[in-house]
């Protein structure tokens, strides 16, 4: 059991470096043309957009969620903020106060 | 002896309102179009990577994708996206003066698609179909999954539509609406860029 373990290890760490110093080998694929130098500035894009989309996504959702909070903040600091009651009366759950404070006041009672 | 007694639950339900910073809708559009943004990163690293690699591009006696006619509709389709970006800020002043961009926004969306609909049929008819090159068939998969989205974004828009007219247009709809909206109008330059220049 500790020799298969060990031989893992092995493989793994004399792997690593092989395709670390061999990157057309790591480029290799069964459906592409693999390691030519034409298509390298294919796989350099796709690798970047790839890595870089969802951070940056969900980053960018993060930012707009906090520029959010602080807003309704300062609202609620303010006193803009509508008060509970009249968000109730308004046919409104009571979660829904902050979303809806930027509601026209003219606004009609759903249902 | 002390007798240990568990901690009591907090009554959520009785303590003050909770604030919703995002409504559930626009919430979940967000994921959505999380989800589509990476759908559509594969299709286009796939598409840039055999671009690439192919010896001729483009592909020989296939026809040329007419890029003057489809900035055009780029154009309609950006004016799409700020004709919404009106009608929202128009929506806080109120439904009457939300009506005329909002109308804007989807008849400029569904032109953008009625010409894409025409340029196809003009492709097909000079012979780009799926089947005659990786060109048809990236160029089919890619923009075709585009005008899939934007038909289903202006049914989006067409039943935030429908709910204005029975006077009462809610902001998670509107919210959810404007998010499929801005993702359709935000991803066609990156696909005209990598697809048709």
């Amino acid at each position: 059991m500790r020799a298969a373990s060990f031989a893992r290890r092995c493989a793994l760490a004399t792997a690593v470096p092989v395709m670390l110093l061999l990157p057309r080998l790591a480029q290799a694929c069964s459906v592409c043309s693999a390691g030519r130098e034409d298509s390298q500035s294919g796989f350099i894009v796709g690798s970047i957009l790839l890595s870089v989309l969802p951070p940056a996504f969900v980053g960018s959702v993060a930012l707009w969620v906090r520029h959010r909070v602080r807003k309704l903040d300062a609202e609620e600091a303010a006193g803009l903020l509508r008060l509970p009651e009249r968000s109730r009366a308004a046919g409104l759950r009571p979660g829904a106060l902050a979303w809806h404070a930027s509601v026209p006041a003219s606004s009609p009672p759903r249902g | 002896m002390a007798v240990r007694t568990l901690p009591r639950l907090r009554d959520v339900s009785a303590g003050p309102p909770r604030r919703q910073i995002v409504p559930n809708s626009v919430f979940a559009m967000l994921i959505f179009v999380g989800t589509e943004m990476m759908l559509f990163a594969g299709f286009i690293s796939a598409f840039t990577i055999m671009r690439s690699s192919a010896v001729f591009w483009p592909p020989p006696n296939q026809p040329r994708l007419p890029i003057a006619e489809t900035a055009f509709n780029t154009a309609v389709l950006l004016a799409s996206g700020v004709a919404l970006f009106v009608a929202r800020r128009a929506y806080r002043r109120g439904p009457d003066k939300l009506r005329k961009p909002f109308l804007a926004a989807m008849g400029l969306g569904a032109l953008f698609v009625l010409l894409q609909g025409r340029e196809w049929a003009l492709l097909i008819a000079q012979g780009l179909t799926l089947q005659s090159s990786a060109l048809g068939s990236f160029f089919y998969l890619i923009v075709g999954a585009h005008a899939l989205h934007a038909i289903c974004a202006l049914g989006v828009l067409v039943y935030a539509w429908r709910r204005l007219q029975h006077g009462w247009l809610p902001p998670s709809v509107m919210g959810a609406a404007e998010v499929f909206w801005y993702f359709v109008v935000g991803i066609w330059p990156v696909i005209y860029w990598r697809v048709y220049l």
